[in-house]
């Protein structure tokens, strides 16, 4: 078997985030099987921290390294954090021939053919899997959710070129960014089901502040994206949206009902990402 | 040694979407999950063009939290798809597959959704209207083998429509009371709210005494009543009753009995919401009462295919017999 090298680049949250309640220990728990999941078969991760938070982190695995994140993130969204494109910038460095970006509570429960399949396909164009979603870690069976990326694989030479300035890990939007500026600069993008790619499900820590300035990074990009998303036959409805929010800004500006038109603005141009990207969507039997 | 896993194209009908058919309410997001309702008819249709040859489908259907599994069979082409049903948190996934022979030689794909059980919600601003089950998505793919398809499509509608207007048996909800007697393991299931036909029942109660997998005896009546039918499975798995009521009471008491996993599985996901469960007690008395509800689809069956009267309006109420 032919191995692949892959790089992953992530932001490991520090074990103190997690909190010390029943549903914190539940959420070490797997944070741990999930950092211990990542590494094999060629496969490793880079985890980009504040200076701060690297002290804190739990053991890390071989394969697994940390290395100091560059600031800004806690100034722009209001916690510590890692940028997206300095993440994957980090990934590129190491040389692999393929990369990406994975979210730190996803588990990777894949054998070694499974995770040459995957990075044999991520050579070749960009991969982004939908997670399944567990309700305790021990389930084999769930559901995938299909209106997030939490996986996302692409060969080198396609991560320079994608524009991810602004976005940062654990703020909404930069998934969705993601495939649709490969989609619209015309490189292949793919939504995958991959049973091995898992989530345990948790409350949502909601913050409308940042899904916001995530979303107005994405309506900054628009007008020039505009036609290209007019030839992949977005439909006049997301061009509509797409007009609506790139006039907007996205993030709250004044007038009566403009944050709630840019909410559900932004809502549905969501969704009509999810549709764009699933015309190419597969399935990897797994794990 | 590990095998290669194979990549399969998948398409996928997002519900909030335009759909190709008929038979579904106005889409809905709520939070992160959206939705259309099935309604205001039993048989909803969604057309897509999918792989050709063999495949496989996941239906995801939204629930609430105690919401049972719908009752829904799926057709492709005209043809029933065996469905392997699941709950996974908010969500039930329905899963089925079929072989290339499934298919006809259609540039789309037709799916049909059949709903057992429709009920009457409030609409947005818009009164009452009739729905089924939430679905939120369909996603097909491709498969290198699949089942055989079903076949007597219209048979089956057909016997459904019949058995949900002539045979129409409603368990209600069940309390369940776990007890053993010497080596003999029961079960007491209180049906609140049951039907028999178009007649409500009293609190029913079903009294099942197993001295092992292959022994069961049934004692089955209202549970402040004297009357009762008395009888269990025999050795070569028949089911036993008696007295025996007229053709048609025999027939929905069948029905009822065929019912009682629905209710007994409802019970589970009611009860055992962090619970932690006697897995080998619960297991023992769900393949119990799948023996059960089999061996009355039999009984079922053979009244059916002999008395013609099943198949008209019943000529009175249902009453159980005299005590």
């Amino acid at each position: 078997m032919t191995v692949t090298e892959v790089a992953l680049a992530t932001s490991i949250p520090p074990s103190l985030a997690l909190g010390a309640s029943p549903e914190g220990a539940r959420r070490a728990v797997w944070a741990a099987s999930c950092l211990a999941s990542w590494p094999g078969g060629g496969w490793r991760v880079l985890s980009l921290n504040p200076e701060a938070e690297l002290p804190l982190l739990p053991a890390l695995p071989a394969g697994v390294v940390a290395a100091p994140a560059g600031p800004g993130v806690a100034e722009a969204y209001g916690r510590p954090g890692a940028w997206i494109a300095e993440a994957l910038a980090g990934a590129v460095a190491t040389g692999a021939e393929v990369v990406g970006l994975v979210n730190a509570d996803i588990r990777l429960d894949l054998d070694p053919a499974a995770r040459a399949a995957i990075a044999a396909r991520a050579r070749e164009g960009m991969l982004a899997f939908n997670r399944m979603e567990l309700a305790h870690p021990a389930q084999q069976d769930g559901a995938f959710y299909r209106y997030g990326y939490d996986l996302v694989l692409m060969p080198r030479a396609m991560a320079a070129r994608l524009d991810l300035a602004g976005f940062a890990f654990g703020v909404p939007w930069w998934d969705y960014w993601i495939l649709l500026d490969a989609l619209t600069q015309g490189l292949p993008a793919s939504v995958v089901w991959c049973p091995g790619v898992r989530h345990l499900a948790h409350a949502q820590a909601w913050r409308m502040g940042a899904w916001r300035r995530g979303l107005a990074l994405i309506a900054a990009r628009l007008p020039g994206r505009r036609d290209a998303l007019a030839a992949l036959g977005a439909g006049p409805v997301a061009l509509a949206l797409a007009d609506l929010l790139a006039a907007l800004g996205g993030d709250a500006p004044e007038g009566i009902g403009l944050a709630e038109i840019i909410e559900r603005a932004g809502t549905r141009f969501g969704l009509e990402i999810v549709r764009l990207a699933e015309r190419d969507a597969w399935s990897l039997d797994g794990p | 040694m590990t095998t290669a896993p194979a990549w399969r194209r998948r398409v996928v009908q997002d519900m909030l979407f335009p759909v190709a058919g008929s038979g579904w309410h106005a889409p809905e997001l709520h939070g992160v999950q959206g939705w259309r309702w099935s309604g205001p008819g039993r048989l909803s249709i969604l057309r897509l063009s999918i792989p050709p040859g063999p495949g496989r489908a996941e239906a995801q259907i939204v629930l609430d939290a105690h919401e049972a599994l719908p009752p829904v069979a799926i057709f492709l082409d005209g043809r029933p798809l065996d469905i392997a049903a699941r709950r996974v948190g908010d969500v039930a996934l329905l899963r089925c597959g079929w072989d290339g022979g499934a298919r006809r030689a259609a540039p789309q794909a037709e799916f049909w959704f059949l709903c057992d059980r429709m009920r009457d919600l409030p609409a947005p601003g818009r009164g009452m209207r009739r729905v089924g089950f939430r679905l939120s998505c369909l996603s097909v793919e491709a498969a290198a083998d699949g089942p055989p398809p079903g076949e007597h499509g219209l048979a089956l509608i057909a016997g459904r429509r019949l058995l949900a207007a002539r045979l129409a048996a409603e368990p209600g909800q069940a309390r369940l009371a776990f007890r053993t007697e010497g080596a003999a393991r029961l079960l007491e299931m209180r049906l609140e709210g049951a039907r028999l036909g178009a007649d409500p029942q009293p609190a029913l109660l079903a009294r099942l005494r197993a001295g092992s997998e292959d022994e069961m005896r049934l004692s089955l009546g209202p549970a402040d009543g004297a009357s009762r039918l008395e009888g269990g499975l025999a050795p070569a798995g028949g089911l036993v009753l008696s007295p025996l009521p007229d053709p048609h009471g025999a027939a929905l008491v069948a029905r009822l009995l065929a019912a009682l996993p629905r209710a007994y599985a409802n019970w589970l996901d009611a009860a055992l919401a962090g619970a932690a469960p006697d897995a080998d007690l619960l297991a023992f008395w769900k393949r119990a009462l799948d023996r059960l509800a089999l061996a009355a689809e039999a009984a079922l069956a053979v009244h059916l295919a002999e008395n013609d009267e099943l198949f008209a309006a019943p000529s009175r109420a249902f009453a159980w017999p005299a005590g």
